[in-house]
């Protein structure tokens, strides 16, 4: 058995963090000699930054990574053009050009199949009748995906009776919500939707209609807090209010990113998100070195083992976050659980060149 | 109501620019050039920066300052004068467009000294993001321009501010007879898809590279008190603009034989270490992740390079860059990256130069080594060559354009 089948052999959060660790180091240094070997550009930052050190590395914190922004201005893939499946897109709020990842069917099924191992360790088995608080116009073309149209595919299919609960003008369809609701009152529900649409789209909506639902089943949501922190909305009183409206209580967050499909990290009864077996966080200060203190707050890094198509399967992002322990969440999962504190603050740099025409 | 500086940033449509930008404004008679009263418009606000508590303590500006003093002024003008034959006389070129770019604050003031200069009327768009140098400018400004001497100058001239809009663009364009177009590539072409008329000029400052060129013999000759004060420069010609405007120097050539450049590259370097640490460098996050983004890209495209100094908030950021690769940096970076070349001879340069390159800084090399590369360069790059402090000075000749002679136009008079 290869070290890829062990992890989906084993219940998600159930192997030891040294255990685990020993099997992601060996399959990341596999992928970064396989990436090195397909991955021209790939190659070329190993030489030069790495010195040509690849594929030995004895610690998670040695194995090469890159900056996730590279994605956006480098096409790294190492597939031919004829194996790609699927551009996986970022949403490019802030930044004009996007993240463009190339997915091979290998590489699609081993993130549908991850997704799926940790999705039903929460949800179970049983596919739920699902509300998505999405337009179905969302989804794009199965070539071209938005990292949105990308997450509302990957979660669905855990449910069945799909209903898309937002029209083509993203407003919250309710006489059909609450036919919906009607019809499978009694049966647990699954709802799922990117965290600042639960709460506009949804929630504000229900609020303003005054309904209140009684809704059993989960949430799934993500997509990221910075909207909500704008107007003081933290996780406590976003699941409080859900609660409130909806009657759901099982809610859980979920950190991910379009570079690392599949593999995400659940947010937990305790409010932390948990690596899978799939996947690994770092944290590094910022100089840069390894900096896996538990409290103390860094940039995280973010291994993965499924990315074969492309070469991300260490990535620093441009997130912060502290690490709160290992192997010892109250919620009886293994391995490191953490929450994420917010992005690295921007400066800006002064030039004479600037974005005035594209954007300014 | 007379016409206003508009120096209060904010979001204006169409209409509210065609209503301050309006006919009585366009059709009002052009000053006359090099008038006593622009002179003194400049003068004083030479004087109100170098006053005000905000803009007096910000080197940028100061530097501003003494570019707009009276004498610095004339000295220029006289100049220019000197260039123009007794059977032509100079005219204004009428309405000047202007479109400051948003991260050099400062850069626009000198541009529009000289359409001043020129006897033109001047509408400029500068940024809607407004830090701290351009506002204590702009207060300067409005200070020195309501003044009732120079009401003549303040009619002619509207600094305004809008978010980018097709329609504005297109509307200015169409009054304009001189665009001045600051921004780099993307704005200028961006600016330039709208028609202006048959016979409007535009002045378009381009992306541009800039270099330091070291004779490491020189510099290794140097006492360590004058060492330091040549490398003191460079850190202002890098720094002051977080190493993004187009004349800060993103390589530095280090020329002579291999021992030499060894040597002096590493005593270069360690100084210009000693001067951040002196200064208390300390860059923030957010220009370590673009440096090191920026790295990682360049690694990327299989260029050959070295890492001489890695991504660290209180240091530089050093590659050496084999010179065959050098002509493959097509963006700069900024925030203290440089890298660094070793050259045998300056000649080598002549096949690196491309034709976005800017300025050359150099430390070192007689004069005629210097002119004697210009006119081997031949037109393939670089418009100015200049002593390592100057980098950012402002000249009235820049980016290759005599500004004064393309702001103006010459009437034949035999």
């Amino acid at each position: 058995m290869n070290v890829i089948e062990k992890l989906f052999e084993y219940p998600q959060y159930s192997i030891p963090f040294e255990e685990k660790t020993n099997f992601l180091l060996k399959e990341l240094n596999n992928l970064t000699a396989y990436h090195y070997e397909k991955c021209v550009p790939y190659q070329n930052i190993i030489k030069t930054i790495y010195h040509n050190n690849y594929g030995n590395s004895k610690n998670l914190s040695e194995i090469p990574f890159f900056p996730v922004r590279l994605f956006k201005n480098i096409e790294l893939k190492s597939i031919p053009d004829s194996d790609v499946l699927k551009t996986l897109t970022s949403s490019g709020t802030t930044s004009m050009q996007v993240s463009k990842i190339f997915i091979d069917r290998e590489t699609s099924l081993l993130q549908t199949k991850a997704l799926a191992s940790i999705v039903t360790s929460f949800i179970g088995n049983k596919r739920l009748p699902m509300i998505i608080i999405d337009s179905e116009t969302s989804l794009g073309t199965a070539s071209g995906m938005s990292a949105r149209g990308a997450g509302l595919v990957g979660l669905s299919n855990f449910g069945r009776n799909h209903f898309y609960a937002l029209d083509g003008n993203m407003q919250l369809k309710i006489k059909e919500l609450l036919e919906f609701s009607e019809k499978h009152s009694g049966e647990k529900i699954l709802i799922f939707g990117f965290t600042f649409m639960v709460w506009q789209n949804f929630l504000e909506e229900l609020k303003k209609n005054n309904i209140k639902l009684n809704l059993d089943g989960y949430l799934i949501h993500s997509g990221g807090w910075k909207k909500l922190t704008e107007i003081a909305v933290s996780n406590e009183i976003f699941k409080e209010k859900i609660q409130e409206q909806t009657g759901i209580s099982k809610i859980h967050n979920f950190y991910g990113m379009v570079e690392q499909v599949g593999s995400i990290y659940m947010e937990c009864e305790q409010g932390y998100f948990h690596s899978p077996n799939f996947s690994e966080i770092i944290l590094r200060s910022f100089d840069l070195k390894p900096s896996n203190i538990i409290g103390k707050e860094g940039i995280i890094q973010t291994l993965s083992v499924l990315p074969k198509s492309y070469p991300g399967h260490s990535i620093l992002t441009e997130d912060l976050g502290i690490i709160h322990g290992i192997d010892d969440c109250k919620c009886g999962r293994k391995g490191v659980y953490f929450t994420i504190s917010g992005r690295i603050p921007k400066a800006e740099l002064r030039g004479c060149s600037d974005v005035y025409a594209l954007a300014g | 109501m007379s016409k206003i500086i508009q120096i209060v940033p904010k979001n204006l449509l169409t209409d509210d620019i065609k209503a301050i930008v309006n006919n009585d404004f366009i059709s009002q008679s052009r000053l006359e050039p090099f008038s006593d009263l622009t002179i003194n418009f400049l003068n004083q606000l030479s004087r109100e920066i170098l006053s005000d508590s905000v803009t007096s303590k910000i080197p940028e500006l100061v530097a501003l300052a003494y570019f707009l003093r009276k004498s610095n002024i004339i000295n220029i003008t006289e100049n220019f004068k000197k260039t123009i034959p007794d059977t032509e006389v100079t005219v204004p070129l009428g309405v000047c467009f202007q479109i400051a770019p948003s991260n050099v604050d400062t850069i626009f003031m000198y541009s529009w000294a000289f359409s001043l200069l020129a006897g033109n009327s001047n509408i400029i768009r500068i940024t809607q993001n407004v830090g701290e140098q351009l506002s204590g400018l702009l207060s300067v400004i409005n200070r020195v321009i309501n003044n009732p001497d120079i009401e003549e100058i303040r009619a002619r001239n509207i600094i305004l501010s809008y978010s980018y809009d097709d329609n504005i663009n297109a509307y200015l364009s169409s009054i304009a007879d001189l665009r001045i177009i600051w921004g780099g590539d993307s704005t200028v072409q961006n600016i330039r898809k709208h028609l202006s008329k048959p016979t409007t000029r535009d002045i378009a400052f381009a992306d541009k590279i800039s270099y330091s060129i070291i004779e490491s013999k020189y510099f290794l000759s140097l006492n360590d008190q004058l060492l330091t004060e040549k490398v003191r420069l460079f850190y202002n010609d890098s720094y002051y603009f977080d190493q993004m405007a187009c004349s800060s120097p993103q390589v530095v050539y280090f020329v002579g034989d291999d021992k030499d450049n060894q040597l002096a590259s590493s005593i270069f370097w360690s100084k210009l270490e000693e001067i951040l640490i002196s200064k208390g460098h300390f860059e923030h996050i957010s220009v370590s992740m673009n440096k090191l983004a920026y790295l990682y890209e360049e690694s990327a495209s299989g260029m050959d390079l070295r890492i001489q100094s890695e991504v660290n908030p209180d240091k530089p950021t050093i590659i050496k860059i084999a010179k065959e690769d050098v002509q493959k940096i097509v963006s700069i970076c900024g925030g203290g990256y440089f890298h660094q070349c070793f050259l045998a001879d300056i000649s080598e340069l002549i096949h690196i130069i491309k034709h976005n390159d800017q300025t050359l800084s150099y430390l070192g090399f007689t004069p005629e080594i210097l002119k004697n590369l210009a006119k081997s360069l031949n037109g393939k790059g670089i418009d100015r060559i200049v002593p390592v402090g100057q980098a950012l000075a402002f000249m009235p000749t820049w980016d290759g354009f005599s500004l004064l002679n393309h702001f103006t136009k010459r009437v034949v008079v035999i």
